[in-house]
C-alpha cells in the first residue's frame, strides 16, 4: 500500500527513515513519487538478491546483470503498480526476478546444445555452488537447513524449478517421476518450505 | 485440465515451472479462487527466500549503469485509486476551496471527444486558459515564481499538468499535486525531491475541481501542511 508519512511538526520525513534503517516498503512510498535517492536505497537493499537469483539461474555473469538492469529498472517504472499487489518490496522484486529469469532461459534455449543443457540440468549443480561472492547471511543459513529437511523428492523438485529453471515436466523426465508427483511434491515442499521460514502472506 | 489438477499446479506456478499456457489458466483460475490465491501469495513469498538466500555483491558499475538509467526512465503514473482520500475537511480546504477558479464547469459535462497524453501536451497547450471541444486548459503563475498548465480531457476524466520553474527545493522537500473540490483536498502526487519543474499525468476524480500545489516533505503529505504556492482550475 502506498502510505505517505504524515508530517508531525517539523520533523522532515526523511530523517525519520533516516534514524533507522530504512525500510523497503517506506522507500517504495517515495519510489511512486519518482524520489530517485529513495530508489538509490531501494536498489542497495534488493540488487544482491535479484542479481543472486537472476544469476543462479542464467548462470552467465553478463547476461544476469543485463537482467538484474532491467528488472530494477521496471522496480522503478512501475513502483505505482506495487502499491495495488501490496505486500513485501522484496517477493515483488524477486518474483519479477525469477520470471524474467525463466523468461531468459526459455529463449536462449533453442541455442544451448544438448552437452552443455544436460550440465545445466544435474542436480548436484544446484544450491551449494559457489560461483560468486556469496553473502552469507542468517537468511541463507536458515533456507539451507530448511531444504535439507524436505524429502529427496520434494528438494529436488524445488531446487531443479526454482534455481535451475525447468519447469514440472523436465523436472519429472529428469528425475523418470510421473508428472501428477512432481506437481504434488513441489506443493507439498513449498508448505513445509514455507513453515519452517515462517512465512506467512 | 480439471479444476483438482489446477488446484495442485500452485507450487509449480509459484516456482515459475510452468508453461505459458499454463500459467495463463492458472491466472485465469486465481481471478475466483482466493484458497489458491492465498497459497500462491505464500509460496511467492517462500520462495522469494530462496531467492534471497543466493544473494552477491554486486559491481558498482551495475549501480551505476541502473541509477543511471533510471534517471532518464518514465515511470508509469499512480492510478489515482492508489492515493490516500481526506476524509477530514481541514482549515486549508475551506481557503484553498474557494479560492479555486473554475473555467467552463457547466458547459464542460457536455463536450466529448478526444483524449490527451503527456506526449501532446505542447499541441494542446497553445496558451493561457485555452479550449478546445474536450480539452480544457490553464495555466497560473506561482506566488513564489514558476508557472505551471494543467490540459484536461473531461471525457478522459484526465489531465496532464506541467509546472515550469518554481523555487528548487532542499532535496527534503518536494512540491505536492492536490485535487481540490467538495471532498477536500485528496494528493495527486509529488514532483521528484527538490524539483520546481516537472511533468505529471494525473486521473481527475470526478469531484475535483481544482489543483493546487503546496511544498510538503518529500515523502509526502496526507494533506497540505503549508500554503498553495500555485492553482490551476480543472472545470
Amino acid at each position: 500500500m502506498l502510505t505517505l508519512a504524515r508530517r508531525r511538526s517539523d520533523t522532515p520525513v526523511v530523517q525519520e527513515i533516516a534514524a533507522g534503517r530504512p525500510d523497503p516498503e517506506a522507500l517504495m512510498a517515495r519510489v511512486v513519487l519518482g524520489d530517485e535517492d529513495a530508489f538509490a536505497e531501494l536498489y542497495t537493499i534488493l540488487a544482491p538478491s535479484v542479481l543472486g537469483i537472476v544469476t543462479r539461474v542464467l548462470r552467465s555473469r553478463a547476461m544476469s546483470e543485463e537482467v538484474t538492469q532491467e528488472v530494477l529498472v521496471e522496480i522503478w517504472r512501475k513502483a505505482a503498480r506495487f502499491s495495488e499487489v501490496r505486500g513485501n518490496v522484496m517477493t515483488w522484486a524477486l518474483t519479477i526476478a525469477h520470471r524474467r529469469a525463466i523468461d531468459r532461459v526459455r529463449s536462449e534455449q533453442a541455442s544451448i546444445d544438448r552437452e552443455e543443457r544436460a550440465d545445466r540440468l544435474d542436480p548436484r549443480r544446484s544450491y551449494d555452488e559457489v560461483a560468486e561472492t556469496i553473502l552469507a547471511t542468517v537468511d541463507r543459513e536458515r533456507v539451507r537447513r530448511a531444504l535439507e529437511e524436505l524429502t529427496v523428492l520434494q528438494r529436488e523438485s524445488i531446487v531443479l524449478a526454482y534455481y535451475q529453471g525447468l519447469t514440472y515436466r523436465e523436472v519429472a523426465e529428469m528425475l523418470h517421476v510421473p508428472l501428477a508427483t512432481i506437481k504434488t511434491r513441489m506443493r507439498d515442499g513449498l508448505i513445509r518450505l514455507r513453515d519452517a521460514l515462517g512465512v506467512s502472506a | 485440465m480439471s479444476i483438482a489438477e489446477i488446484h495442485v499446479l500452485a507450487g509449480a506456478y509459484a516456482l515459475d515451472a510452468v508453461t505459458d499456457l499454463e500459467r495463463a489458466a492458472f491466472d485465469r483460475h486465481l481471478r475466483d479462487c482466493s484458497v489458491c490465491g492465498q497459497e500462491v501469495r505464500e509460496f511467492q513469498e517462500t520462495a522469494a527466500r530462496l531467492g534471497a538466500a543466493t544473494a552477491v555483491v554486486p559491481d558498482q558499475a551495475l549501480r551505476e549503469r541502473v541509477l543511471g538509467a533510471v534517471s532518464v526512465t518514465r515511470q508509469v503514473p499512480p492510478r489515482i485509486a492508489d492515493l490516500p482520500v481526506v476524509r477530514e475537511r481541514s482549515w486549508w480546504t475551506r481557503r484553498a476551496g474557494i479560492a479555486v477558479v473554475s473555467i467552463a464547469a457547466a458547459a464542460a459535462a457536455l463536450f466529448g471527444g478526444i483524449s490527451i497524453g503527456r506526449d501532446q501536451l505542447q499541441q494542446v497547450v497553445p496558451g493561457n486558459s485555452a479550449s478546445s471541444a474536450d480539452t480544457i486548459t490553464d495555466t497560473a503563475e506561482g506566488a513564489t515564481g514558476g508557472s505551471a498548465t494543467v490540459a484536461v480531457s473531461r471525457s478522459r476524466h484526465t489531465a496532464v499538468v506541467n509546472v515550469r520553474d518554481l523555487p528548487a527545493l532542499d532535496v527534503a522537500h518536494a512540491y505536492q499535486l492536490w485535487f481540490t473540490g467538495l471532498r477536500g483536498p485528496r494528493s495527486a502526487g509529488s514532483l521528484p525531491a527538490g524539483a520546481g519543474s516537472g511533468m505529471v499525468s494525473l486521473d481527475v476524480p470526478a469531484e475535483a475541481d481544482g489543483l493546487a500545489v503546496t511544498v510538503e516533505p518529500s515523502g509526502g503529505s496526507v494533506q497540505p501542511t503549508t500554503p498553495g504556492v500555485l492553482r490551476l482550475g480543472l472545470a
